[in-house]
Order: structure tokens, then C-alpha cells, then sequence
């Protein structure tokens, strides 16, 4: 519908009132392609996804089924006009009449708090798992455990084609290291990180890692911004053979919570404050809900008055001579009766 | 005026149990049922819009009797803006909450939502027929 260089998010999770209420609001902008007109734009945008859920298809094929037709409710009132533009409103909030009745329609959004699995989860509720799809027949490589697995036949033309090679992504790192060496790896505002300091600081970060107890296998929640500690925790994760669970910076304590207890985390890696958000918080509050997480590292200041977890790894030897200091070694563990969980 | 909200509440209730059952199935995450609420006293529908309009801030409201269905309504959001020059723009919006009127407890309600913007999804989505804190569409 538009060039993808013309979309711009003008706005993100803005708030904005609206009579009684206050919400969070984005607005994407785009332009239209040559030859496409407003009428598809409101065909792809249509319906709102604030009136009929996610994802939109299958939620609005159980709209009809559930509800049968809406009239006008979540529909749109549109003014157009000659020039081609096109204004398209939500009908939420609305009083309707017809055939001498009167009403109104609203309704909440239903979802299903997601099954607890993973360590610490229920029994109960794990039984109630749904079985893995991937391990069900014979004829399919499942690579970590857990989670999806490919079918044998594409598992072989994957690697007669080359597309899948031997090389971990650790690995790869490291024949970077030696291929390109002094070369600038990774930019992140003034700081400069070349491939072999890129390379050291992996292999300091998968120490400390394993320091901690983290062990080949275990999930870790991800939930650094683009920071040059990112590469660094991603590629120290996976030399020390840990699966990391990367999630996105917008990401809150309903997203953090769903990913740590679905995939079972041991740890939760994350920044201290960004943009006024305090991530430590959010750790504190996952790391209630979900018991099988251990360890909460902090990128930045552990919470004032915390004590350093018992855990902590030391200092690793400092080899990495990257202007960035690693800031990583700082972490804070949760309230005093989690630390012995560590 | 007084509406009767518990009219065929409990075929609302049977619908959202059936759609949660198949949110359980993985067959989507999240839906929006709604229901109708009948209004049985008279009402003066541009009334109802003029006084709404002064005390409601809607991205747009709408007044209309268009065959035999007339309507008023204040929207809180756009599903496509499209300029005459082909730019375009949606504002689709999350999460809710009050607003008291009290400016300290509303900033700590936004505070809220900045952190957790979806956490009112789990409240008021876990039982049928259970709205949350102002959650309704």
C-alpha cells in the first residue's frame, strides 16, 4: 500500500484523552503508492484492530460467529470527497436507533492468561500443555528442545544448498575476529568495538555467565535496547551455550512475564532506566510472578539499598579494552528471600 | 437515565466462555465481543451528540440518519486519515484508563499505562462477562 521508506511511526504509545478515559496512542504515516487510492488503505487498515483483536482475521471470524453482525459498532463513518482524500473514524462509543429501538453495544477485550510452563511452572498446568507439533513423528530434527522443529526432508536440502552450515553464531564471531580483527565492529554512539574486542567481551560475558550457574540450554530473557552491550550479552550467551529469549524494547511487564514463563527462564537481562522506565522494576515484578527465574542482571546500576547478589560473578580479566566499559558485571539480585533461589 | 446492563447477559457470557475456550486453542489471543445494551426511556439523539460533543475530546464524533438507522457517536480514534496528496495515517490506540479528574491521580494512572500498557488486558480478560477498569470499547 505505501513505499516502505515513506512509513514513518510519528508517534508512539502517546497518551491521549478522550472523555473519561486516557489511552496509549501510535500514529504510522505512509504514502500512498502510485495508483493505489484511499479506498485501499481502508481496505487493508479496515477493520480496526481495537475493535476486533489479534490477530485480526481469526478474531473476527469469531466475532461472527460468536456475535453474529455489529451494524455500525466497530465499523467506520467516512467522509470523502473529489480530491481523494478520505477520513475514516472508528464507531466505538455510540448510541444507534432504528425501528423505533434504541441501543448501545460495547464490550471488553477477552484473552486467556497463557498456560504456565517451563521449571517453576504448575504441574497441573503443564500437563495441560499442548504437545510440541514438531515432535510428534519421527521424520523431524528438532534442534533445541522445546521448541519447533523442522522437517528432515527440508533439514536435508537446507544443507545440500548450503543454506545451513556447521558454524554456530559463536563461532562465526570468532572467524570474524580473525578474518577482520582491528576492524570497527559494532558503533554505538561514540563507542567503537572492534571485532576482536567484540570477540574478548563475548567470551568475558559467557564466563560470568556460566560463573552464575547458567548452564547450556537454559532461556534467558533479553530486553536490552540497541546498545553496544547487546552484541556483547547476545554472542556471550550463546558461547555459553544458552538460549537467549530476545524480546522487544517496548516489551512490558505482560510481555516479559508471558516470554519468561513460556520458555522456562533462568534469567532476565536488562537495562536499568531508559526513556524514565525502570526495567529493575519490571525485573522485580516478572521475577514474582515467574519462580523459575534465578537471576535478574542489570546493564547499568543495580536499585539503590540493593544488595549485590551473593552470585555476582568477579570481574572478568579485563581484556576487553573496548572504549565502552563493561557496565554488565553490575547486578543486583531481587528481595533477600529470591537470592536463595540463586 | 438508567440502562439495564444485565439484559441477555448471560448469552454474553456463553459467547466470550466459547471464544476464550478458543483462544486456548491457539486459535487467536485476543478478541473483542461486544453486546448490545437495549435503552428503553426516549431519547433526543442530537441532544445527546451536542452535550456529549462539549464534554467528551474524541478524535472525531458523528451525528447521522442515513436509511433507517440514525446514530451518535464520539470515536476515539481514526482508521485512516488520507490527504488529497496520498499521504495517509492510522492512530490506532491501547490500553485504557480512567481519567478521575483529579491531576495528580491521573498522571499516576498514565504512569500506569506507560508501564504496563496492556496489564489491563489480564484483568479484565481472565473471566467471561468480566470488564476491567474501564476497558469497554
Amino acid at each position: 500500500m505505501s513505499d516502505p521508506d515513506a512509513v514513518v511511526v510519528e508517534e508512539f504509545m502517546r497518551v491521549v484523552e478522550r472523555g473519561s478515559v486516557q489511552h496509549l496512542a501510535s500514529r504510522v504515516r505512509g504514502r500512498l503508492r502510485p495508483g493505489a487510492t484511499a479506498w485501499d488503505a481502508l481496505g487493508r487498515l479496515f477493520p480496526a484492530v481495537t475493535a476486533s483483536g489479534l490477530p485480526k482475521a481469526p478474531a473476527c471470524a469469531a466475532i461472527s460467529r460468536h456475535e453474529g453482525a455489529r451494524g455500525l459498532y466497530s465499523g467506520a463513518v467516512l467522509t470523502v470527497d473529489h480530491t481523494g482524500a478520505l477520513d475514516a473514524a472508528l464507531v466505538l462509543r455510540a448510541i444507534y436507533r432504528a425501528q423505533g429501538r434504541t441501543w448501545l453495544r460495547a464490550g471488553p477485550a477477552s484473552s486467556a492468561r497463557p498456560p504456565r510452563t517451563g521449571a517453576g511452572g504448575d504441574p497441573g498446568e503443564a500437563a495441560q500443555r499442548q504437545p510440541v507439533p514438531g515432535r510428534r513423528g519421527d521424520d523431524v530434527t528438532v534442534l533445541i528442545d522445546g521448541a519447533l522443529g523442522w522437517p528432515d526432508a527440508d533439514v536435508e536440502r537446507y544443507r545440500r544448498e548450503g543454506y545451513w552450515g556447521e558454524d554456530t553464531l559463536g563461532d562465526l564471531l570468532g572467524q570474524w575476529a580473525g578474518r577482520y580483527g582491528d576492524a570497527v565492529a559494532v558503533v554505538a554512539g561514540p563507542s567503537r568495538r572492534t571485532y576482536a574486542e567484540l570477540d574478548r567481551a563475548a567470551d568475558a560475558r559467557a564466563r560470568s555467565l556460566r560463573a552464575l550457574g547458567i548452564a547450556e540450554g537454559d532461556r534467558v530473557v533479553v530486553h536490552l535496547p540497541n546498545t553496544a552491550e547487546f552484541p556483547v550479552t547476545l554472542f556471550g550467551l550463546l558461547r555459553a551455550g544458552a538460549v537467549p529469549v530476545l524480546t522487544l524494547p517496548a516489551h512490558r511487564q505482560a510481555e516479559i512475564e508471558h516470554l519468561a514463563a513460556l520458555s522456562g527462564a533462568v534469567a532476565y537481562v536488562g537495562p536499568d532506566v531508559v526513556e524514565g522506565f525502570d526495567h529493575r522494576e519490571l525485573a522485580l515484578q516478572v521475577a514474582k510472578a515467574v519462580p523459575s527465574l534465578r537471576h535478574l542482571l542489570v546493564d547499568g546500576e543495580p536499585l539503590p539499598g540493593r544488595p549485590r547478589s551473593p552470585t555476582c560473578p568477579p570481574a572478568p580479566p579485563s581484556r576487553s579494552r573496548g572504549p565502552t566499559p563493561d557496565r554488565s558485571r553490575s547486578c543486583s539480585s531481587p528481595a533477600a528471600p529470591r537470592a536463595s533461589r540463586s | 437515565m438508567t440502562v439495564d446492563e444485565s439484559a441477555r447477559a448471560e448469552a454474553y457470557r456463553g459467547s466470550v466462555a466459547a471464544a476464550v475456550a478458543e483462544i486456548g486453542e491457539d486459535r487467536f489471543r485476543k478478541v473483542i465481543l461486544s453486546r448490545t445494551v437495549p435503552v428503553t426511556e426516549p431519547v433526543d439523539l442530537p441532544a445527546t451528540y451536542r452535550h456529549g460533543r462539549a464534554h467528551n475530546t474524541p478524535a472525531r464524533s458523528f451525528l447521522l440518519r442515513l436509511g433507517g438507522l440514525e446514530a451518535a457517536g464520539f470515536s476515539p480514534e481514526t482508521v485512516v486519515e488520507v490527504a488529497a496528496d496520498g499521504t495517509f495515517s492510522t492512530q490506532p490506540l491501547a490500553g485504557t484508563r480512567a481519567r478521575s479528574g483529579e491531576p495528580e491521580r491521573d498522571a499516576e494512572l498514565s504512569d500506569e499505562l506507560r508501564r504496563d500498557p496492556q496489564g489491563d488486558l489480564r484483568a479484565r480478560g481472565v473471566g467471561p462477562g468480566r470488564p476491567g477498569r474501564g476497558g469497554a470499547r
